[in-house]
């Protein structure tokens, strides 16, 4: 990579704009440890109730707080791992079972003829401007090209007018 | 009538949930699965074909090196297209053209594309006299190109040095690849929207393009730097006129023809992206309409048996756009709740999530940026310091992206057909401004 490819100007904007962006993406870190304050919460439990169990010789520890948690993520992980092993099962699946195996024959390039054929322009035509290094394309507003003018040779090359070129190919489906 | 098809599914797909009472748990869980779904796929994707690259020493040798076209639209790029098409001309790829096609641009483009071509032995140059759209000027483009193999970029984009090779050789080497994406990177990073981007682009749409590549298909190429086989463009009529999207709309169409869509993250390309809200709203509303318009296109043919193979991007689509309506829905159904007694599958007594799923959404989403970012580490060493940017992306470009769909769909629907898509003025960045 090449350093000079980044374009950062932050520099140029006044320093409040900065320092709010700053601020406004720290609030949003907080909102987010917010959101996860009950995990910290039940986590505090968890080792509270265990140290006073193993130590103090106090009752059991319920766990209910966090019960829920584990049940629920448990469920998710499982749905997780499930889609995650059908994903590489199909992935491994293609690999072998097309594995060295190329069933479609290299395509033939596309002629001049072909493109001719598509557009229903002159071959001719479309050889002198794959030739050319400078072109002026004309096109009618509905997307009809009318003339073509090569700049570098100072030729000028058009369909003829009474049939003009249609730019809008015969989709094959 | 097929429109009226691709809204029905949706809606009923929607009711459904709702009358079921699983709309409130879709809303929160698709989110979830599907973050760590793209997770084990951008994992297995680095496993299988990046953690053995050569990326540090040498571009790969390709024998024989047929001609290849770089194809770049350019539609009043007086401001960057010099940078592009130097960085075009660069390629350490031995045999090739570039073909620069001056949209009927308003201001200088033109002549200095014709000024450049004295520099650069390689440079052509096509002029449209009057504006054409993008679909157009790479039509033209295809047109007096004598490579069998494309490169396209946009008019603003830089061009690693290497990136050609390494796209042409996956169309070389496979005669089933249609088309190639390449690694957008982006250069503007001076606002937080940049940043925010920058991180969105290794996540969003890296991680999510490697898992696609795993389960088979792409649901789009990035147009800014793509690979085309001219001949499988030629036989589905290249890039249509009247799509918005025309990347969009040429990767569905190649698929459809059983053409395989390949990610090469190696193909690097540097871009310019929007830094102002206006800019960004733009961009993804015209995204958000573009896949809209594709689906509505496709959903005549997509249920035929022999196109099977789009399936899986057809239900992992329609799933995207049953959770915007969903989530919409879940508000509304409350709102309505607070009035109105609701039958018991369609009460929604709270639109609070259970405290758990929005702590997993949010920690998915940045384990799901985590996990990108390393792999794209690779790519760009500095670049693991943008992560403190990324809470953002849960909160805002979530809505953003919401919001888009809601307004992008309808306006899809409504559109008219025949209509030509041209240039929209685009944002490329507060900075590109102050550029000297």
């Amino acid at each position: 990579m090449h350093p000079s490819l980044i374009i950062d100007q932050s520099s140029t904007r006044p320093v409040e704009t900065r320092r709010l962006d700053g601020i406004l993406s720290a609030l949003m870190w907080l909102v987010y440890l917010y959101m996860v304050r009950e995990a910290f919460i039940d986590l505090y439990y968890i080792i509270t109730e265990s140290f006073e169990w193993m130590v103090a010789d106090y009752e059991r520890p319920h766990l209910l707080a966090i019960s829920d948690l584990l049940h629920t993520l448990g469920f998710y992980v499982i749905i997780i791992l499930s889609n995650g092993a059908i994903l590489i099962t199909w992935a491994l699946y293609n690999q072998y079972r097309f594995r060295g195996l190329d069933r479609r024959k290299n395509p033939k390039p596309v002629s001049v003829a072909d493109l001719a054929g598509l557009y229903g322009l002159p071959a001719q035509d479309i050889e002198n401007w794959q030739a050319s290094r400078i072109l002026v394309m004309d096109h009618h507003p509905d997307g009809t090209l009318v003339r073509v003018i090569s700049k570098d040779g100072g030729q000028i090359l058009s369909p003829p007018p009474e049939e003009p070129a249609l730019m809008q190919p015969a989709v094959p489906w | 009538m097929t429109k009226a098809l691709g809204v029905l599914l949706i809606v009923t797909l929607v009711v459904l949930m709702a009358v079921s009472g699983v709309l409130l748990q879709y809303v929160f869980l698709y989110p979830l699965f599907m973050s760590f779904l793209w997770m084990i796929g951008g994992i297995y994707f680095y496993w299988h074909w990046e953690r053995h690259g050569v990326r540090d020493t040498s571009p790969p040798k390709i024998e024989n090196p047929p001609l290849v076209s770089i194809l770049i639209p350019c539609f009043n790029e007086s401001r960057n297209v010099a940078e592009t098409i130097a960085a075009a001309a660069r390629q350490t790829y031995p045999n090739f053209e570039v073909i620069a096609i001056d949209d009927g641009s308003s201001d200088t483009t033109g002549e200095m594309l014709d000024q450049l071509t004295q520099s650069y032995p390689m440079l052509r140059v096509a002029h449209f006299r009057a504006n054409q759209g993008k679909a157009m000027a790479l039509r033209m483009g295809a047109l007096v190109a004598r490579g069998e193999y494309l490169v396209c970029i946009d008019g603003d984009a830089v061009l690693d040095p290497d990136a050609t090779s390494y796209m042409v050789r996956l169309l070389i080497n496979s005669p089933r690849v249609g088309a190639v994406t390449g690694n957008p990177r982006i250069r503007t990073r001076s606002t937080l929207l940049g940043k925010v981007q920058v991180g969105e682009f290794s996540s969003i749409i890296g991680l999510i393009k490697r898992a696609q590549r795993i389960y088979g298909t792409l649901h789009t190429i990035s147009g800014v730097i793509a690979a085309f086989r001219r001949s499988a463009l030629q036989r589905c009529g290249y890039w249509s006129l009247d799509m918005i999207t025309d990347d969009i709309d040429v990767s569905w169409m190649l698929q459809a023809d059983h053409w395989s869509i390949q990610y090469e993250p190696d193909a690097l390309c540097w871009i310019l992206m929007p830094e102002t809200f206006k800019g960004l709203w733009r961009q993804r509303l015209r995204w958000a309409q573009g896949g809209a318009e594709v689906y509505l296109k496709q959903i005549r043919t997509v249920f035929q048996w022999h196109r099977r193979r789009m399936w899986g991007l057809f239900i992992e689509y329609s799933m995207s756009l049953a959770w915007c309506l969903g989530l919409v829905t879940t508000v509304v159904l409350w709102a309505i709740g607070k009035f109105v007694e609701m039958p018991e599958g369609l009460n929604v007594p709270s639109i609070q999530p259970p405290v758990f799923w929005g702590l997993f959404l949010a920690t998915s989403c940045l384990i799901q940026f985590t996990v990108a970012m390393v792999i794209e580490s690779r790519y760009e060493k500095q670049f693991l310091g943008s992560i403190i940017w990324v809470i953002w992306y849960p909160f805002f470009f979530w809505i953003i992206t919401l919001i888009t769909s809601l307004v992008g769909f309808p306006k899809a629907l409504f559109r008219k057909r025949d209509k030509r898509a041209v240039w929209a003025n685009s944002d490329r960045g507060v900075t590109s401004c102050i550029r000297p």
